[in-house]
């Protein structure tokens, strides 16, 4: 029987060469995605969520290096792959939804050529069979057949989403990462564009990576919690675990920031201070600075190392 | 959606915007003039040769430096040639050079553009420093030496033209396909494993036409200039053909004597090329997204 990991991402360090300096983006990033289900990686601005996801798929800025670790998918290692054989991956096993839909899908082209020409790209069949593909795929996502006809700027910001998730799922990928799929639409959009994305991950066997800074919306759709800070995997487990009986001070800080509509507070809690410049990274825990439970003399000397503390939770802190 | 609405929205919208496109043109007074230039300019392209009502070639020194008149409206030359008819004759080779020199020029430009931009780290840094040294000098300048160099006649000054012309192409192309490069649509194009021929002649290039056709429509009263000038000076067309800057340069001795000889297909040469910068500037603004917007709303 097979592995039931899809793909592991084990102690992955990425570094940008900027003129500033090496900034380490993303430090020893260690979890795994199973199949069939949805992992959300959540963490705050520049924490290195897309970053994370571009080297998955390897389309990372040629500024950025790839320093250590290894992304192994279905066994393989990503990371040494020729280019030749990432292509192969690219879109027919991994695929990936954009941020703004609008913008990600090509303004002067049809979307029913858009979505044919992927189709051919992948499988060797008719143009007619492509078509044919295009116009079920579009059924499939909720559109009418006539939207085939438009180009991107016709379509509202869900149609366009709509489109996207229809080409991310056209050659069946095993795996889909939705970098904030619907951070840039509302939230009745939102819930529509979840529904089916969901329905469809079901239906076609897919496991997703959902990158969001949407802690609530992970809650309600993810099975699987990776959370992110500076650069760094700083808690991760099955979701009810992490949020209910988090571990980590960040994930707490996180979980306590969230809006509840049942007690009325005064105040949402905030939690004070900014991510760490990445380049020049603390020598201790990047959280230190704004943790509130920090012990002295060792959170600011020595960087914490994973450990495990329940079911596979893991957390990366002294505590 | 009711099904009228499918109808409206599913129709060809290219066709659309292309009846938008000429409908600004015709509401901008200034691109309505160059419009009605150019069509009557084309309309002499096309049937000249058959409207002159004489022979352009026919020499018939008898009938030398006539001014305009009933007889002969534009006056004849020094060899007694007609002149109105030599002008319609000649109108064709202005449009061809200009047809000719532009796309080349967009061709070259746009091929090397479009490559060096997509392999910007490679060979991109050098194929772009080609038409860095193009640009060094004056087009007027490069284009005579070029032509000199060759040898008078008309496919020569042509090939020397052309290759005047495509620097700017290339640099404009160059800067649209590194931006279009970083577009979201270009990465996502990427994860769905599109191969980087078809990332450029399906995503790059079609995105990048718009700054393209304004800048050759702009260059295409230039061109047309820059044939006439090298005419003008003897490396282009030779005589006897009717080409219009030669004309020109065949009666500039005798400007103060028989004005018509030089006057005349001088003014038909400005005419066209302004009428070309007309339109040029009217298709840029007609292209112009926030203009197109305001106009869909009325």
């Amino acid at each position: 029987m097979q592995s039931n990991k899809l793909l592991e991402v084990n102690n992955l360090s990425v570094h940008f060469e900027t003129y500033d300096g090496t900034a380490k983006v993303l430090q020893d990033v260690t979890f795994s995605i199973d199949r069939n289900r949805w992992t959300g990686l959540v963490g705050e601005t520049g924490c290195g969520k897309s970053v994370t996801a571009f080297s998955i798929i390897k389309l990372l800025p040629i500024s950025a290096k790839v320093v250590g670790g290894n992304i192994l998918f279905k066994g393989t290692d990503l990371i040494g792959e020729s280019e030749k054989s990432l292509r192969r991956i690219r879109g027919s096993e991994i695929s990936m939804i954009f941020q703004d839909p609008s913008v990600a899908i090509n303004p002067s082209l049809k979307i029913g050529n858009q979505i044919t020409e992927t189709i051919k790209i992948h499988q060797n069949i008719s143009r007619h069979m492509a078509k044919e593909r295009a116009a079920e795929i579009m059924k499939l996502v909720g559109l009418k057949s006539y939207c085939l006809d438009q180009y991107a700027h016709e379509l509202s910001g869900g149609m366009a989403q709509r489109v996207m998730i229809g080409l991310g799922l056209s050659c069946n990928p095993d795996l889909i990462l939705a970098d904030e799929p619907t951070s840039s639409l509302d939230v009745t959009v939102q819930k529509d564009i979840l529904a089916l994305m969901r329905r469809l991950s079901l239906e076609y066997q897919t496991a997703l990576l959902l990158i969001t800074h949407d802690l609530i919306l992970v809650a309600q759709t993810c099975q699987e919690i990776v959370v992110m800070y500076a650069g760094q995997v700083v808690e991760r487990g099955p979701s009810g675990i992490v949020l209910k009986k988090s571990a980590h001070p960040y994930t707490r800080a996180l979980v306590r920031a969230i809006p509840m509509v049942e007690e009325r507070r005064e105040y949402l809690e905030e939690l004070p201070g900014f991510v760490p410049n990445l380049l020049y990274r603390p020598a201790g825990c990047p959280f230190e600075p704004r943790c509130t439970l920090k012990i002295a003399g060792v959170c600011e000397r020595e960087n914490p190392k994973e450990k495990l503390v329940g079911d596979r939770h893991y957390v990366r802190c002294h505590l | 959606m009711p099904a009228s609405t499918e109808r409206i929205v599913g129709k060809s919208s290219k066709l659309r915007e292309f009846k938008l496109t000429l409908l600004l043109l015709w509401k901008n007074n200034v691109s309505k003039i160059g419009l009605i230039v150019i069509a009557i300019f084309l309309f002499v392209c096309i049937l000249g040769p058959v409207l002159a009502p004489r022979d352009p070639y026919a020499i018939d020194v008898s009938l030398a430096k006539i001014p305009p008149g009933a007889r002969f409206w534009f006056g004849t030359d020094l060899l007694g040639r007609d002149i109105f008819s030599r002008m319609l004759h000649g109108a064709i080779i202005s449009l061809a050079s200009g047809l000719i020199i532009v796309g080349m020029g967009v061709f070259i430009g746009v091929t090397i553009g479009l490559i060096s931009g997509f392999f910007h780290r490679s060979i991109g840094q050098i194929l772009m420093r080609l038409p860095d040294i193009f640009l060094a000098f004056p087009t007027l300048v490069l284009a005579i030496s070029l032509a000199v160099t060759f040898g008078p006649s008309l496919t020569n000054a042509l090939i020397a033209m052309s290759l005047v012309y495509w620097p700017p192409f290339a640099r404009l192309m160059y800067g649209e396909t590194l931006s279009i490069m970083e577009s979201d649509y270009v990465k996502f194009a990427k994860t769905l494993n599109q191969s980087p021929t078809r990332i450029m002649l399906r995503h790059v290039l079609p995105n990048a036409v718009s700054p393209i056709i304004i800048q050759a429509s702009l260059d295409f009263g230039d061109a047309i200039l820059l044939a006439a000038v090298l005419g003008f000076l003897g490396l282009g067309a030779q005589p006897p053909s009717p080409e219009w800057g030669a004309m020109v340069a065949q009666g500039r001795n005798y400007l103060f004597d028989f004005w018509w000889m030089s006057i005349i297909p001088g003014s038909a040469i400005f005419l066209v090329t302004l009428a070309f910068n007309f339109l040029g500037d009217g298709i840029r603004d007609a292209l112009d997204p926030n203009i197109r917007r305001i106009k869909k709303a009325d």
